[in-house]
């Protein structure tokens, strides 16, 4: 009787899976086949190069040609004191059934529109809903193919102030897609102000850093202030932290001081980017009783809500914390340290003689922190 | 798996730019610069004795638009002044400055501030020399910011780069972003001003212009994919970004390696895998850093040598995640892909060039398969390469001139076999350094940051370790060594080095003519195809033809560059003007023989070999003259070509001068491809079709190997030890052979053998007849069954000659005995071996033989011979005249009245067919009447190159007609018209034929004639299949004495003729032939079904014997294929069957070439015996 291994197995079928597939594939014949592929695919490569090149320099050509017109047509229409008042050359709808011009023309309405202001601007919307440029704005903005070609609808409505379609927009502020709402929540800001907001309300997707910035840099042109006051205690209770961090900054940034209470609560929230927002907005809507709340709060916080603090602390700090920041001199972090001693030389009238007794007792590492805080508060 | 993960890479990575791109295309990033609540930034630079740019680099950084920015320069100890430009240029003053010391560094000696307030967010810090690592350490304690943004000092910004830069950590939410990349392009060759990008340009250089090919590689792609997987382990030293919190938690940069960017990311990600905290990498791909890259060799080397020991200890240092699923992605794929593919490639690389060159020297090399394995490498990664660019033209096209896209896949064909080997090999260098680490470890730790650095250290280590001159004063030593010393230093050593740099000298002269004679060559191969395809249309396997074409020239190119050196290098020692100038003669004067060659087999469709050397002077006049002659159109093209080459070697060489280490290693490629014989690896690189196989090959290197072996043939010795000797093969003889003869004395008459009267098979076919019968055989020239009778594959353009076909015992799968007409007569007529260049080249030492015609007219037959041309041609009248013809009837014998063919500068082959038969028939009507049996024999001559026949139109037009009447399609049609002058002279041919018999069945005679029609060979004009194609001719034999038809599929060639009719005449007519005879053929096969009983060699020209046939085989240039039913080969690997028809033919041969030796082929006493009456 033969007994046959396992492994004799399956060594032979190893065998033959290399021979059968593995070798048959690098053999000659198959490798120049393969040659052939690549040395096909390497020429269709360079063809698409070339293609994609020729079709660039077309457009850019093309490009050239339209603008050149276009600048001249915009410019006189920017000149007239009304829309109703400008008279199109024929060959200005001509050329509006060309897609390509069509996009052309967008872009350029839209960097106009971004540039001027006024009466100008009026006649650069006249112009984008005269020439039907908001149907396909609208069409974009309803686009199922893709995310960009619906963030790029978003943002051309309301670039021109298309205020009808803000309903659309509103819906579009917690869509899934980020790019989506973002470009939509900039929307409403630019077409309602504060009052474009409410999509706080609402939203369950993260606010971005840079989405806030954003939306901070949109609200300071806003003409329409409106009393946040009401709105943002709200929004501190928010279960989203980005929009706790957002509604903070809100109320630092226009000084809502009513709302200091709802800041302190703040302190308490489990996040760590919120609480580090609450001590950056409280230092800007600071009474009396900031500092010491700030102090009682800093031996439980981390490292860089410490930093936080004492940074919060350097024009505040009254002799109700001067024992507290003594002792956090001694501090083992040398950053502590430090911001703790440019706190005491900034805001105590014997902070100089403190820090200089702390460097003559232990010189290092004290003497030079007392130089660097004398370098810095340019004594 | 190499391939593959390119594949995923160049795939992954197109989504992800094309995500990036839609993202920026509705984002502005002023926003950011603005804003009070923008993150807070601190630049890093590090500079080592940048003293010459600092100043416009550190202007550079402080314009950039950015609120919340600071910007640390740290002077890292330079010995410059770099420090005092600074402190001039921005009014520095020292402050108090106290450092958290974070992480361990240096010593700091001072910091500096600015006192004009515009400089407010520069800091200047000044150190003792640390490193690269320990200067952004120091950085990274200075810094007060929440992100660091790591840069070289000489690196260019793009005005947006640190929005674009920190924008990514803004946008992090679930997952935090400790790191973020950019790209870095190469600035070299762009305009620069006041440490602005001013304007964007390709680099003129090779080595940056290579650079910013291997960078869009890895940017673009490699990048771009590993982001998408969050697998990034890199970010360049010249541009990164970085969460201070997780940079100072991780210990900042490590100073113990010279990899300390990759290894910071590494450490941060292993960090936070540690910790279990979600993070990401993120890279943007916008060129946003711009910097310049290492324009020589030298820096270069170090630049790759650092990088190599960066990776390695970096992934030594963090050996724990290898395939470690604690750290996920990181440990599982990224790290290990760094291992293999970036660490251990180079190292895998280098291993299999050492393999490669042993194996080749050994010669244990599969070259076709090395071959097509290389190219198919080389294929695949310039396909990565042209992606790259594609990608790189598609999304940021930083390089818009189409000239610039291209220089750059140009530039990218040379990566494999120039720029690609240097970085291995400085990879190489580099892990080998590592194994010196003990040594050097603590001077590694002080490698630099900049070019500059690095080029300070070569200078240094380039000092010779080893002088002797302190060594001899030092060190006493006995006399005798120091007479050997100082005859090794005063002779020796200087001779040494004045050969080294002659050889290099002369090489880099050397190397710049051969690249043009490259070139040249390849134009020649342009023209060869051009020419051709003018004439013949597009050949069968194009493609192949092409890919092949060009690989062969190579081939042939690498060939003669190592002989051509020791010439030139000769020459060169001589006088360098004169070496110069005879190369550039001597390779126009081969580029013309290219030339040449090429013109012939366009017009012959047969390569030139050594059949030049064996035709007399007179019948390459008369072949040359009568195919036209020189046309002026190629003598204008070579002219044209001469001035072109010319200027070629005038402008080329100056530009391409290859010096250093390129020389260097092209000076070892050349000697290595001489040695090791890889150039002959194309040979057998065959399209697939003969004519394509032919058109591929190198003309002048088919040509020059061929006359090499014509001259100096090489010594055949019996191999005993071969497969093909031993066994059953000796002597090719198996015991399953039938037809096997029986040699009666082969010391002396290697073939004679007895006859066996047995072998008739033809009395079985005709009618019995008191006398014997007349014998009228037909050659007609190229008749060649590709286009005759029913089956033909280009059609039958013969009707004639298959209408008589099937009244007719006709042999369809029949052979010629050569690839030219000067086989068939002493095949045909004497079943005669070839010797060296066929029997008739013998001339006057052809020795006596039998042949058909003297045993025939020894029983009382009259011969003579017709032929329309010169009948000297092949020697031919001499053969006869040896077999005592009675009668040469050629040209000169033709009487007024006969019209010869047209003439093509006055050359033309005699008189066309129809007027030959004409001829024949009014001299036989006179000697028919002798009553003595006929044996004539008529060579027709008008289906010959260049096919002038009398009434061209008319057989034009008919060849139109013909090719209506067989039903081609058009296509077929236009491919049949590139050869109508062939076909029509095939279709006048045929006429001539018909009308021959209709006339001569008028005579009374032909009721006791029988006809014999065969090609002397296939037509070569006309583009062949296979090699088996050249010989395939039918067979006819039609008289009016036949009982019955038949059609046989068997194979018998022109060597079986003669044995079977004396056979037949002897059976049926008691003629009396002789028992013993040295007939090389063992008589025709009448059976109908398809099989080859014989074993015969087969002679293509007369310097080419290297094909034969046994069975169902065919054995050609030692390739073996099996002959299928309608004659098609297919290669066949068959060890065994090879081996028998190895010792078959080498028996054979052996026998040639004593036959070649003695010129004994039949003892006199047989010969007297047979003495015609």
């Amino acid at each position: 009787m033969i007994r046959i291994s396992h492994t004799s197995v399956k060594t032979c079928l190893l065998d033959n899976f290399f021979t059968n597939t593995v070798m048959k594939y690098i053999s000659p014949e198959y490798l120049f086949l393969g040659i052939k592929i690549l040395g096909f695919a390497i020429l269709l490569i360079v063809v698409v190069i070339y293609a994609y090149l020729y079709y660039k320099k077309r457009v850019f050509l093309y490009n050239g040609g339209v603008s050149k017109n276009l600048q001249v047509w915009i410019s006189a229409i920017i000149m007239e004191d009304s829309f109703e008042s400008v008279v199109l050359p024929r060959k200005f709808y001509r050329m509006m059934k060309n897609p390509w011009a069509r996009k052309l023309v967008m872009e350029e309405l839209l960097a106009c529109k971004r540039n001027f202001s006024g009466v100008a601007a009026d006649n650069i919307v006249a112009l984008y809903e005269h020439l039907g440029l908001k149907a396909d704005s609208i069409k974009k903005m309803h686009s199922k193919r893709s995310w960009h070609i619906r963030a790029k609808g978003i943002q051309e409505i309301y670039m021109m102030d298309q205020r009808d379609m803000l309903p659309d927009l509103y819906k579009s502020t917690n869509s899934e897609n980020e790019y989506v709402r973002m470009e939509a929540q900039t929307g409403v800001i630019n077409l309602t102000g504060f009052a474009g907001l409410r999509f706080l309300d609402i939203i369950t997707y993260p606010l971005t850093g840079w989405q806030q910035i954003k939306l901070l840099e949109q609200l300071k042109h806003s003409s329409q202030k409106e009393d946040l006051s009401d709105r943002i205690p709200f929004w501190l209770l928010s279960e989203n932290n980005t929009v706790v961090v957002f509604a903070l900054k809100l109320a630092g940034e226009y000084q809502q001081f009513g709302l200091r209470e709802n800041v302190i609560n703040c302190l308490n929230h489990p996040s760590v980017s919120v609480r580090n927002q609450a001590f950056k907005t409280l230092e800007r809507l600071t009474d009396e009783t900031i500092p010491a709340l700030l102090m009682a709060h800093l031996p439980n916080e981390s490292l860089a809500n410490q930093l936080g603090i004492l940074d919060s602390l350097k024009d505040q700090a009254s002799e109700n914390e001067k024992p507290q920041l003594i002792q956090l001199l001694e501090h083992s972090n040398d950053q502590i340290k430090l911001k703790t001693a440019i706190i005491i030389a900034n805001n105590y009238a014997d902070g100089w003689e403190i820090l200089e007794q702390k460097a003559n007792e232990i010189p290092a590492p004290y003497q030079p922190i007392l130089f660097h805080v004398q370098s810095v508060l340019k004594r | 798996m190499l391939l593959l993960s390119y594949v995923l890479i160049g795939l992954y990575s197109i989504g992800e730019t094309q995500k990036h791109l839609r993202k920026n295309a509705f984002t502005d990033f002023r926003v950011l610069a603005a804003s009070v609540h923008a993150p807070t930034v601190s630049i890093l630079a590090p500079a080592y004795n940048e003293g010459l740019n600092i100043v416009e680099n550190v202007r550079s950084l402080l314009s950039i638009y950015y609120t919340n920015l600071e910007v640390i320069i740290i002077n890292d100890g330079s010995k410059d002044d770099s420090l005092d430009k600074l402190i001039e240029a921005y009014d520095l003053e020292k402050i108090d400055f106290f450092i958290q010391q974070q992480i361990d560094t240096k010593e700091v000696r001072g910091v500096y501030k600015s006192r004009n307030s515009i400089y407010h967010k520069l800091i200047v810090v000044d150190k003792v020399n640390g490193g690269k690592a320990d200067a952004l350490n120091v950085g990274i304690n200075i810094s007060s910011n929440d992100y660091l943004v790591c840069i070289d000092v000489d690196c260019i910004l793009e005005q947006d780069a640190l929005l674009k830069m920190i924008k990514p950590f803004l946008e992090q939410t679930d997952k935090r972003v400790i790191a973020s990349g950019g790209v870095v392009r190469i600035a070299n060759s762009c305009t620069i001003e006041e440490g602005r990008l001013v304007k964007i340009k390709l680099a003129d250089d090779y080595l940056p212009q290579i650079q910013i090919l291997e960078y869009i590689r890895a940017f673009i792609l490699g990048r771009m994919a590993w982001t998408r997987l969050n697998g990034l382990m890199l970010i360049s030293g010249a541009f990164g970004a970085f969460d201070k919190e997780i940079a100072i938690q991780c210990g900042g940069y490590n100073p113990n390696t010279v990899g300390e960017d990759m290894e910071l990311v590494v450490r941060m990600r292993r960090l936070m895998e540690e910790r279990g905290e979600e993070y990401v990498v993120t890279y943007i791909p916008d060129p946003l850093c711009w910097t310049e890259a290492p324009a020589s060799f030298q820096i270069l080397g170090r630049q790759r040598n650092r990088w190599i020991r960066g990776t390695f200890e970096t992934l030594y240092f963090h050996r724990i995640m290898f395939f470690n699923p604690r750290y996920h992605l990181l440990g599982m794929l990224s790290y290990p892909y760094w291992f293999f593919f970036e660490l251990c490639a180079p190292a895998i690389e280098f291993f299999g060039f050492i393999c490669f060159l042993i194996f080749a020297l050994l010669g244990m090399m599969d070259w076709g398969f090395f071959l097509t394995y290389f190219f198919f490498i080389i294929f695949f990664s310039y396909l990565y390469s042209c992606f790259a660019i594609l990608m790189e033209v598609v999304t940021f096209n930083q390089y818009r001139r189409r000239i610039d896209i291209l220089r750059l896949m140009l530039t990218g064909l040379t990566e494999p076999f120039y720029y690609h080997p240097f970085v291995v090999w400085s990879a190489i260098k580099g892990l080998f350094d590592l194994f010196k680490k003990e040594k050097s470890w603590g001077e590694m730790t002080r490698q630099g940051f900049a070019k500059k650095t690095e080029a300070a250290r070569v200078s240094i280590s380039t000092i010779p370790q080893n002088t002797p001159v302190p060594q001899t004063k030092t060190v006493p030593e006995i006399p005798k060594k120091n007479h050997a010393a100082s005859l090794l230093e005063r002779k020796i050593v200087p001779a040494i080095s004045k050969t080294v740099l002659f050889i290099s000298r002369s090489f880099t002269e050397y190397s710049s003519l051969v690249f043009v004679l490259l070139i040249l060559l390849l134009f020649a191969r342009i023209l060869e195809l051009a020419l051709d395809y003018s004439q013949h249309g597009t050949p069968a396997f194009f493609w192949k033809v092409v890919l092949y074409g060009f690989a062969k020239d190579f081939s042939f190119f690498l060939k003669i560059i190592a002989p051509a050196f020791l010439v030139f290098s000769i020459l060169f020692l001589l006088q360098q003007k004169i070496a110069k100038t005879l190369f550039i003669i001597g390779a126009i004067v081969l580029v013309l023989i290219q030339l040449s060659l090429s013109q012939y087999f366009i017009k012959t469709l047969v390569p030139l070999g050594a059949d030049l050397w064996v035709y007399s002077i007179a019948d390459i006049r008369q072949t040359v003259g009568a195919s036209g002659g020189v046309p002026i159109s190629l003598i204008l093209i070579l002219i044209v070509l001469v001035a072109l080459s010319i200027g070629a070697f005038i402008y080329f060489p100056p530009r391409i001068k290859i010096r250093g280490l390129a020389s260097f290693l092209l000076f070892i490629f050349f000697i290595f491809v001489s040695g090791s014989g890889i150039a002959n690896a194309t040979d057998t690189w065959l399209p697939g079709q003969e004519y394509s196989n032919n058109l591929s090959i190198n003309k002048a290197d088919y040509f020059f190997s061929k006359s090499y072996q014509y001259f100096f043939p090489p010594a055949v010795e019996t191999d005993i030890y071969s497969d093909a000797y031993s066994g059953d093969y000796a002597l090719g003889v198996t015991q399953n052979d039938s037809t096997v003869f029986r040699y009666i004395d082969e010391k002396n008459y290697p073939f004679l053998h007895s006859v066996d009267t047995s072998v008739d098979v033809l009395s079985p076919f005709f009618n019995h007849k008191q006398t014997p019968p007349n014998i009228v055989i037909l050659l007609v020239e190229g008749l060649g069954r590709a286009f005759t009778n029913d089956g033909a594959y280009l059609g039958n353009f013969t009707p004639f000659i298959d209408s008589l076909a099937g009244k007719s015992l006709y042999w369809q799968n029949f052979l010629s005995e050569g690839g030219r007409t000067f086989a068939v007569l002493p095949s045909l007529l004497g079943s005669l071996p070839f010797t060296k260049n066929g029997f008739n080249e013998l001339a006057n030492r052809m020795p006596p033989h039998l042949s058909l015609l003297n045993v025939l007219e020894h029983n009382g037959y009259a011969s003579s011979f017709y032929y329309g041309g010169e009948s000297h041609f092949d020697n031919m009248d001499m053969f006869l005249k040896k077999n005592t013809i009675g009668f040469i009837n050629d040209e000169k014998e033709f009487p007024p009245g006969y019209t010869k063919m047209p003439s093509q500068n006055g050359f033309t082959w005699g008189y066309g067919d129809k007027e030959l038969f004409r001829h024949y028939m009014e001299l036989t009507q006179k000697s028919q009447a002798s009553g003595k049996p006929l044996v004539n024999i008529i060579l027709t001559v008008s289906t010959h190159d260049p096919f002038k026949i009398n009434e061209q139109v008319k057989y034009l037009q008919k060849f139109e007609d013909r090719m209506t009447e067989l039903g081609l399609t058009e296509e077929v049609k236009k491919q049949r018209r590139n050869y109508q002058y062939q076909f029509a002279s095939i279709l006048y041919m045929d006429d001539a034929i018909n009308h021959f018999i209709q006339e001569y069945s008028k005579r009374p005679d032909f009721a006791n004639t029988v006809f014999l029609i065969t090609g002397d060979h296939r037509m070569p004009e006309i583009p062949m299949n296979n090699k088996i194609d050249r010989y395939h001719v039918p067979l006819i034999i039609y008289s009016p004495l036949l009982k019955r038809t038949a059609r046989f599929t068997s194979i018998s060639t022109h060597f079986d003729i003669t044995p079977s009719l004396l056979a037949w005449l002897k059976k049926s007519y008691k003629i009396k032939t002789p028992s013993v005879a040295s007939w090389m053929g063992t008589g025709l096969d009448t059976t109908r079904g398809f099989r080859n009983i014989h074993a015969y060699p087969i002679m293509q020209t007369k310097n080419d014997l290297v094909d034969f046939i046994k069975g169902g085989f065919m054995l050609s240039n030692n390739n073996l294929f099996r002959i299928g039913p309608n004659m098609e080969l297919t290669p066949e690997q068959n060890q065994d069957k090879q081996n028998e028809l190895t010792a078959a033919f080498n028996a054979f041969l052996a026998k040639n070439r004593q036959i070649q030796e003695s010129l004994k082929i039949v003892p006199d006493s047989i010969l007297l015996k047979f003495r015609p009456h």
